[in-house]
């Protein structure tokens, strides 16, 4: 090698056919036309054993070069240096990959034979893709490398670049369009329909504004949801908050254990609603539960029925919630107390401040921001809450709270219309909240 | 640049071994058509004097000449569960070219996403649910095939007992396929009536008062409820109502055609004040799920239990010679029997993919075979009036005997009425338990709830 090979052209075609050869893999046709045939189905139809595969021996090795081809392409393009394998090790996986396509074209059953098995376009694809990850290195031969340079130079420059100020935006974009398709898009839809008397299965009919009037003058359900989640935020703000503080400041001494007392706290968090509901309502049985069998034990004759009770239900559920909060709450302390300055502290001490004058007006001040954060998570979550009450109670023993008032009403009663009405009322709620927050996060953020 | 070269030497060596894996791919190959041949075995016996080439050929036609039906089951329990997997085995061996797409998916979790599946494009072929108001719904949507045809060709309107195909169809043709019903009744322990001095069975209403009494005074719970999901309370309605005021009007209310604040409605309820006041039913229903509630039962801490027959599926096998049933007792012997005996079948939704395939499963499921083998795994009766029923252990018989000897069968009180209604109406049965004071208030709010209900129909 009398001139260094650049591998850098090679390196980007390599990983422009190995990303379009997973896009054909995966999202076409391999056999025939229907894009549910696309060569990712077939692969795990042939994997397990489905009922309807169709035989395509030898498949699992695009899926396996591919990835590794990926792989490897992509270090060829951001480590120019080191990654000069690269592009040799892709071509070397191609021929691979090649191999698939040998079996398939002159093996012992050959795509030819059988038409029922005419390859469709994600086969085609995939297979100008490898050839060209086999012939790639080329690029790099410099008799053909300085012929592209020279092309490149004499390329018209253009003057103008893309702006400075799109360019956010264009980083935003792909994300910004999801978001816009799946979730800004339906939030209107509800709005939509939150005017009509839609069931679910026929067209629906324009009715104004009569969900909201019925939900708010004759709905009963809906002014006791919209107790409990109002029991629930006002739970939220205070019990959680200052378990988790007092949490956080115990544990945020160096001590013995300390990490798995930190770990257990946290740990409730890990778990889904619907196992801590199921597994809270055992302990709240009132025969065989773990807490009035306590009871029991202490010789109580008449025990509460916990979720039994209709006064006591909702506190109950709460309960859970918050038991699962509590954890969440230490962990955004800790995290903040961390981050206070110690020359604070240490000012404080000199200055002669105990414990408590120490807490009061050096710490929970700099805590702040923590405890705005804390405070609107608290809040959302409050009104969000539908899985504990799902399970434990599915909304009777008057623990019915928004959420799921409004998947009984548009699932179950089939009153899609009614439902996207109480959908809309959960979200303004949320929406003074979350601007509440936002506006003091952004003024901040200005400040500084 | 060391590090660089150990990772070019491991990456080499992934390679080799890529490329080594990839040298056997005539094994590989070869393992691939034995398995193919193992399923196909009757086909291939039947091409015997092939060559080895073509019977590669032949099989890989066969296997893609599938036309798959898809089934969404409801049977989420153990053993019913056991039993809808049997038969789609069995079909699948008689079948290969109609292979089943089976699902299986918690029953009340089915019961919400029904109206996703039967909207889907395309919707499942064949779906388990129940007849009654719950169908009736879909169908005046037009999301039901008419099944009319398969019904006739397969003779069922010859072998099934009118009143289920009466069941079965709207305005004479025929949607749904009732395969199976189960009673309800009041299931109690008879060793702990025993044990009380009750020696008969409670046919009247101050023979269960008295038993309650009885049962009472020697500290067993006289009847246990598991009421978390509302829908067993509902059961206490509809038998309440149906002894005090007749089938008739217990189905003209489900229909909503009859106020509930009629003074008929309000005796209801004064009857259930009374067993409530009797102090004849568990503490804290509502903290129990029906099968929790199950377990007093069981440790001898109560004794009757207002369920259907499926109570057996959750009840303790070793235990069951302890468990017997008597019908819910006559309030007054001048009013018609009306019984709730649920109705299961299957259905076709209009949007299926392969609708021939569809009723052939169908048509299958509805067999006397299918029947034979629901009655002797399940105990589930059978709607053909052709099915032995010589096997069958007493328990059943005893069933049997109850359900024939009725004036009119129900469905149940959230299969009769529409679910928005059920679902009020339930909610208002649990306010009723916890503070019978409440009533005329409760049943205000229900009257209001069905004329919006007829209001919604209307528009």
């Amino acid at each position: 090698m009398e001139e260094r090979w650049d591998f850098n052209a090679a390196a980007i075609v390599a990983l422009l056919c190995c990303v379009i050869a997973l896009f054909a893999f995966l999202f076409m046709p391999w056999i025939g036309v229907h894009l549910t045939d696309n060569g990712a189905r077939l692969f795990s139809d042939y994997v397990y054993n489905a009922t309807n595969s169709r035989p395509v021996p030898l498949i699992w090795i695009i899926p396996a070069i591919l990835t590794a081809a990926t792989g490897f392409a992509l270090w060829g393009v951001l480590d120019p240096e080191k990654g000069r394998f690269a592009s040799p090790l892709v071509a070397l996986l191609g021929a691979i990959g090649l191999v698939y396509f040998i079996v398939a074209f002159v093996g012992p059953a050959p795509v030819w034979s059988n038409p029922k098995l005419i390859p469709g376009l994600g086969f085609w694809v995939v297979l100008g893709c490898i050839l060209g990850m086999i012939l790639q290195p080329a690029l790099a031969w410099p008799p053909i490398n300085n012929a592209l340079e020279r092309l490149s130079r004499s390329l018209p420059k253009s003057k103008k670049g893309i702006s400075p100020k799109l360019i956010p935006y264009l980083f935003l974009l792909p994300a910004l369009a999801l978001y816009l398709v799946w979730i800004i898009g339906p939030t209107f839809y509800t709005m939509y329909l939150s005017l009509t008397n839609w069931d679910g299965v026929s067209t629906p009919k324009m009715v104004g504004m009569a969900n909201y009037i019925r939900l708010f003058t004759k709905d009963k359900l809906f002014i006791e949801s919209l107790i409990n989640n109002l029991r629930w935020l006002l739970v939220f703000i205070t019990i959680p908050t200052t378990l988790g503080l007092g949490m956080a400041m115990i544990f945020n001494q160096e001590m013995k254990g300390g990490r798995f007392y930190k770990v257990s706290f946290y740990a409730p968090l890990v778990l889904s609603l619907p196992v801590i509901g199921l597994i809270w309502s055992w302990v709240y049985n009132p025969r065989l539960g773990l807490i009035n069998n306590f009871l029991f034990l202490l010789n109580f004759k008449e025990v509460p029925g916990w979720l039994g009770d209709r006064s006591l239900a909702i506190w109950c559920v709460i309960a859970a919630a918050v038991w699962r909060q509590v954890g969440y709450v230490m962990v955004l302390y800790l995290a903040g107390l961390k981050n206070i300055d110690p020359s604070f502290i240490d000012a404080a001490r000199v200055d002669g401040a105990d414990r408590w004058n120490l807490f009061r007006h050096v710490v929970f001040p700099l805590l702040a921001p923590v405890t705005t954060i804390i405070v609107v998570i608290s809040i959302i979550d409050s009104l969000r809450s539908f899985d504990l009450v799902s399970i434990m109670t599915r909304g009777g023993q008057s623990t019915q709270v928004l959420a799921n008032f409004m998947y009984i009403e548009a699932f179950n009663n089939y009153r899609m219309g009614y439902g996207a009405a109480i959908a809309v009322v959960l979200f303004a709620i949320s929406l003074v909240f979350i601007g509440f927050y936002l506006s003091r996060v952004v003024r901040d953020e200005l400040e500084y | 640049m060391f590090r660089s070269k150990i990772l070019t030497l491991m990456s080499l060596l992934l390679i080799a071994l890529f490329v080594v894996s990839a040298c056997a791919p005539q094994t590989v190959i070869q393992t691939v058509e034995v398995e193919k041949k193992v399923i196909e075995t009757q086909i291939v016996e039947v091409e015997k004097t092939v060559e080895v080439e073509k019977e590669v050929q032949v099989t890989t036609e066969v296997l893609v000449n599938t036309s798959p039906v898809s089934y969404n089951s409801y049977n989420g329990d153990p053993k019913p569960r056991e039993f809808d997997e049997a038969i789609v085995a069995e079909w699948n061996t008689a079948h290969p070219d109609m292979p089943i797409e089976h699902s299986i998916i918690a029953h009340e979790d089915f019961k919400q996403a029904i109206r996703a599946y039967l909207t889907a494009e395309p919707a499942p072929d064949v779906l388990t649910w129940f007849a009654g108001n719950r169908a009736r719904f879909f169908i005046d949507k037009g999301l039901i095939m008419d099944i009319t045809d398969a019904w006739e060709a397969n003779g069922l309107n010859e072998s099934y007992a009118p009143g289920f195909q009466a069941l079965a169809s709207i305005d004479d043709k025929k949607y749904f396929l009732p395969t199976s019903y189960y009673w309800w009744a009041i299931y109690y322990r008879p060793s702990l009536l025993k044990q009380v001095g009750i020696e008969k069975e409670p046919e009247t209403w101050d023979d269960l008062l008295s038993a309650c009494g009885k049962l009472n005074e020697a500290g067993i719970t006289p009847i246990t409820i598991g009421a978390r999901f509302k829908w067993p309370a509902a059961a206490w309605f509809d038998y309440l109502n149906m002894r005090v005021n007749g089938p008739q009007f217990h189905i003209d209310l489900m229909d909503l055609k009859e106020s509930y604040t009629d003074e008929r409605v309000v005796k209801t309820f004064e009857y259930w004040k009374q067993l409530i006041d009797a102090k004849c039913f568990i503490e804290d229903p509502a903290a129990y799920d029906w099968q929790e509630a199950i377990d007093p039962m069981v440790q001898g801490k109560a004794a009757m239990y207002l369920m259907g027959g499926f109570i057996v599926d959750s009840y303790p096998d070793e235990m069951e010679d302890d468990l017997d049933f008597f019908r819910f007792p006559i309030i007054d012997p001048a009013v018609p029997v009306g019984e709730d005996a649920p109705t299961d079948g299957y259905f076709m939704s209009s949007n299926a993919a392969n609708p021939e395939g569809g009723k052939a499963f169908l048509m299958y499921l509805g067999s006397k075979e299918v029947q034979q083998k629901a009655l002797a795994d399940l105990g589930r009766l059978p709607t053909r009036t052709d099915v032995d029923l010589s096997q069958i252990a007493a328990p059943t018989q005893k069933g049997i005997q109850l359900i024939q000897s009725a004036d009119y069968i129900a469905q149940f009180y959230d299969r009769d009425t529409t679910p928005p209604m059920a679902e009020a109406g339930m909610d208002a049965f649990m306010r009723f338990w916890d503070d019978p004071t409440l009533i005329m208030e409760l049943l205000q709010q229900l009257e209001e709830e069905r004329l919006r209900l007829l209001e919604e129909a209307a528009q």
